[in-house]
């Protein structure tokens, strides 16, 4: 099916703009629940070690205490086999921020005073927090993130190196960083024992991902667990995977049926327990002959997983696809660490990849003499390097010509540290960037027609279509954007109805709403309605939602006339990674 | 964080007497640092006492003497931004200004009041972390910054291991703090016994036998205001903060200075000058040594550099595994020596006029 772009590309406003600018958009902490209980955990002081004795009687003896879960009394998973996720289910410690027990309270302010007085007696084993590439446990893992080769070859790097007439061998290294979106990683959380019903209000990127990975641990069916997450303040990469977070928000709920748990992460938790990038050290070596040509590549990745559970940041891969060279390798070894785990931040594997590879190509132009936007376009494949396929789309040469054209590039001062102002050496580099798209077949939507008899078919409108995909949006506009897709799908306009009926239809499509999951299969599963119908916990009435707009929602009005039968299916997007 | 009882009272002496009666109460003002240290169960108020309202929130003019102009007296309750804000800062103390706008965040500055400001306690990380041992905190605790991560640490001023005393190598956080030092500011303070002035000079205090205090106010003191000496030196004065991020962090090193120099034909000459430091000691470092060093002197780098060397003499970096503190002595030399080459380029010049970096 070919899709005519007539709402694609366009600008539009956020759907969702007035309700964010009002501050009634509902994110993950905010949903109306009755009677909430607090969670707030008790975080491991030692790094690695086993659990001796916790002594919660001071806590439990608290006013509002309800309750204080540990590994001695909170519920079994079904699976422990990610380390990660076996929220509270040994004694063991296996690094410093690690929960070791909740307090469950009738306020924030209790749950958190509770959780001070709990008294943890630990037996302390040494352990190793700190990156050091010459570690005797540095390994190869299988495969680097998500799922590509840890190494690769071609031809004879080494032999290439030492044979090139030029040749920049340096070694980089990039920070730890910490993702830290506006909203930190929360949950509401409520379970109905009765019903075997799980209820997450969460802040995650990935509603599909969360429920499948509860309903797994917990030994829940698939359609015992909803997951709610019409709004998310950010996330970086860091709430695309489920984190302990969740586990224990789950776990606490399960400890008190019928009530619901609420859960935000402190700014300072955020740095312990939902990710981070790994510190990398880069080894990259490059081989030039007389004209620039590159010969040889090499680089080789030294960087940290956490010793319980790996993540394999894939920094070297860009290396692999960038630039044209009949001689590379690439190489990732991790050295494992007792600290927590590293996972997807914004951009894994590029994000401090290109930033070594590119240097060395800033410090390879200056080698050789030439112009580093000279060196790239002499050096640019004609087909992907890796993998021998023609590429998508690159154009990086015309990208690399318009961008020295337009910064006046010629009439740069071409010398490193070509000026001293104020105390500050200034110059001029280049850098390109490259990132992969990745499409995600087997996403699913599901859109119905609503007949609405109040309208006036003599203007051309009989109906909404509604929308209903399990996407995420983290603020970047996605569900505007999924909106106008779903609209050129339909072979409608948007706006066009604005001013027409008298009761208007309380919303237009609903790109990214996620009452209702979608399995992979693309089966509906979880409740049919909104919140009110959801697990056991009493909600409280949402507010009517017949406030007026001023300017009628702009989308999913007035598409009546568009001769798609309600049901039929548009595929959203190629979704990205994080 | 445990629960406190939080009070108002109908004016400053009201606030004095509540907080005095009882030793674990404290004043509250913006709340920007106490707010987090209740949370992090470092403070632990009784009583909260809420003093908005009971100190002024203006910037006012002192009489001056013999006709000539007078300082500045600034309520206690002054916000940071207005503070920055006010056109006679702006004019005759830019380096107060300048040091409030390289702190914190707009939204930060907007809540924070001047009498707060001075009394924000160190964002050494084992001091805000409770499950490291801190003597700050704790007086039955040693210092984890020792060997531990000191890269935001003192470099002078701390106490050595004698007998009774005990090392804490934290340092004091405020931009304006440091600016006031070098403006030779004046705390005016209510207290049980009613009022006085303190020289800044004399606010603040090294870790000595008791790190737990940063001051030398006593339990149940308010600050009402902070008056700013007339200082027409000030006018050529800047502020100077090194930082490991560009914006919403603290110094690593920073220099408030002011410069008056002479211009004999035979280039610059230091007439009078006024040097203090920040993130190098446990409080706002004034460098006398430095000032006399220069005073007469041609304003040049290298006696710049000199002046700074001559201040740090005495330094005492930590060395660490997990991140020392040697660099902030070559990083104050050439920080002093920046800002001063700033202040030392002729204002009637045209070119030459030094470009911000990003």
């Amino acid at each position: 099916m070919s899709i005519t772009a007539r709402s694609m590309g366009t600008s539009q406003p956020r759907i969702e703009g007035p309700q964010k600018v009002a501050g009634t958009a509902p994110y993950a902490f905010e949903h109306p629940v009755v009677r909430p209980l607090y969670l707030h955990p008790v975080q491991s002081t030692i790094a690695r070690g086993r659990i001796t004795a916790i002594d919660a009687s001071a806590a439990e003896a608290l006013d509002g205490v309800v309750a204080v879960i540990t590994h001695e009394n909170a519920v079994r998973l079904a699976d422990t086999s990610d380390a990660e996720w076996s929220v509270l289910q040994t004694p063991e410690v296996r690094f410093r921020g690690q929960y070791v027990a909740g307090v469950l309270a009738e306020g924030s302010e209790i749950a958190r005073q509770a959780a001070e007085l709990v008294a943890v007696t630990y037996d302390q084993d040494t352990h190793v927090a700190s990156l050091d590439e010459h570690s005797p446990d540095l390994y190869a893992p299988d495969v680097v993130n998500p799922a590509f080769a840890t190494d690769e070859s071609i031809g004879d790097p080494d032999a290439a190196l030492a044979a090139a007439e030029y040749t920049v061998r340096q070694t980089y290294t990039t920070a730890m960083t910490h993702n830290n979106p506006m909203e930190p990683h929360t949950t509401i959380a409520s379970w109905d024992a009765e019903g075997g019903r799980l209820t997450l209000f969460e802040s995650t990127q990935g509603v599909v991902t969360t429920r499948d990975a509860v309903t797994s641990l917990f030994g829940l069916g698939a359609d015992a667990v909803a997951v709610i997450a019409p709004h998310v303040g950010g996330g970086f990469g860091s709430k695309g995977n489920v984190h302990a977070n969740t586990v224990l928000a789950t776990l606490a709920a399960m400890a008190v049926p019928g009530r619901a748990v609420k859960y935000a992460l402190t700014r300072q938790q955020m740095f312990d327990l939902v990710g981070y990038r790994t510190p990398t050290i880069q080894h990259v070596a490059l081989g030039a002959d007389t004209d620039g040509t590159l010969t040889a590549i090499t680089h080789d990745v030294v960087e940290q997983t956490a010793r319980f559970k790996e993540f394999a940041e894939q920094t070297a891969t860009y290396s692999r696809s960038m630039y044209a060279t009949p001689n590379r390798r690439t190489t990732h070894r991790l050295v494992p660490l007792d600290v927590g785990i590293a996972s997807w931040m914004r951009a894994p594997g590029e994000a401090p990849g290109s930033f070594a590879a590119e240097v060395a190509m800033d410090e390879l132009a200056v080698v050789t003499g030439l112009d580093p936007i000279e060196l790239r376009v002499r050096n640019e494949p004609t087909v992907s390097p890796e993998s021998g396929l023609p590429f998508s789309s690159r154009n990086l040469v015309a990208c690399l010509r318009r961008g020295a054209e337009r910064f006046a590039w010629s009439h740069r001062d071409p010398q490193p540290r070509a000026r001293l102002v104020d105390g500050w050496w200034h110059g001029t580099g280049v850098a390109s960037s490259s990132y992969p798209v990745f499409s995600m077949p087997g996403s699913t939507a599901v859109i119905r027609f609503h007949r609405d008899p109040s309208l006036d078919p003599a203007l051309g409108a009989t109906g909404r279509y509604e929308v209903e995909l399990a996407a995420a949006d983290i603020g970047t506009g996605a569900r505007t954007v999924l909106t106008q897709i779903a609209a050129d799908a339909l072979g409608r306009r948007p706006g066009a109805a604005r001013g027409q009926p008298r009761r208007r239809p309380r919303r237009g499509l609903r790109a990214g709403r996620r009452r209702r999951a979608l399995r992979r299969d693309g089966r509906l599963v979880g409740p049919r309605r909104g919140p009110r119908r959801l697990g056991a916990a009493p909600l409280r009435e949402p507010r009517p939602r017949r406030r007026r707009h001023r300017h009628p929602p702009r989308s999913g009005l007035g598409a009546a006339r568009a001769a798609v039968a309600p049901g039929c299916e548009v595929r959203p997007a190629p979704r990205r990674g994080p | 964080m445990r629960p406190f009882t939080y009070a108002r009272v109908d004016d400053a002496a009201g606030a004095v007497a509540s907080v005095t009666a009882d030793p674990d109460a404290m004043f509250l003002a913006g709340g920007t640092n106490l707010v987090d240290h209740l949370k992090l169960g470092i403070a632990a108020a009784s009583t909260l006492v809420d003093v908005t309202g009971l100190t002024s929130d203006r910037i006012e003019d002192l009489p001056g003497d013999d006709g000539q102009e007078g300082g500045l007296r600034i309520g206690a309750a002054v916000r940071n931004s207005d503070l920055a804000a006010h056109p006679r800062v702006r004019a005759e103390y830019p380096a107060l200004a300048e040091a409030l706008l390289q702190g914190a965040s707009g939204q930060l500055r907007n809540m924070a009041t001047t009498g707060g400001n001075l009394l924000q306690r160190t964002r050494c990380a084992y001091f805000q972390d409770r499950t490291t041992p801190c003597t700050k905190r704790s007086l039955d605790e040693s210092c984890s910054a020792l060997g531990g991560w000191a890269r935001y640490h003192a470099i002078v001023g701390a106490a050595e291991d004698d007998e009774g005393l005990r090392r804490c190598i934290a340092t004091h956080p405020s931009d304006m703090a440091v600016a006031m030092s070098m403006l030779d500011a004046r705390v005016q303070v209510l207290g049980p016994e009613g009022e006085r002035t303190i020289p800044i000079g004399e606010f603040y205090r090294l870790p000595g036998d008791d790190p737990t205090r940063d001051t030398v106010l006593r339990h149940g003191e308010l600050i009402t205001a902070v008056d700013l000496p007339p200082a027409p030196i000030a006018t050529n004065s800047t502020y100077y903060k090194v930082r490991d991020r560009a914006s919403y962090a603290f110094a690593l090193v920073s220099v408030a200075a002011a410069l008056e120099v002479d211009r004999p034909p035979d280039g610059p000459v230091v007439a009078d000058v006024r040097i203090a430091l920040g993130g190098v000691a446990h409080l706002p470092w004034r460098a006398f040594r430095a000032e006399e060093a220069l005073r007469g002197r041609p304003a040049t780098d290298e006696n710049f550099r000199a002046a700074a060397e001559a201040e740090l003499e005495r330094a005492r970096p930590v060395e660490s595994p997990a991140g020392g503190n040697a660099f902030k002595i070559p990083l104050v030399a050439g920080t002093v020596t920046t800002a001063l080459r700033r202040l030392t380029q002729d204002p009637s010049a045209t070119d030459g006029v030094p470009g911000e970096s990003a």
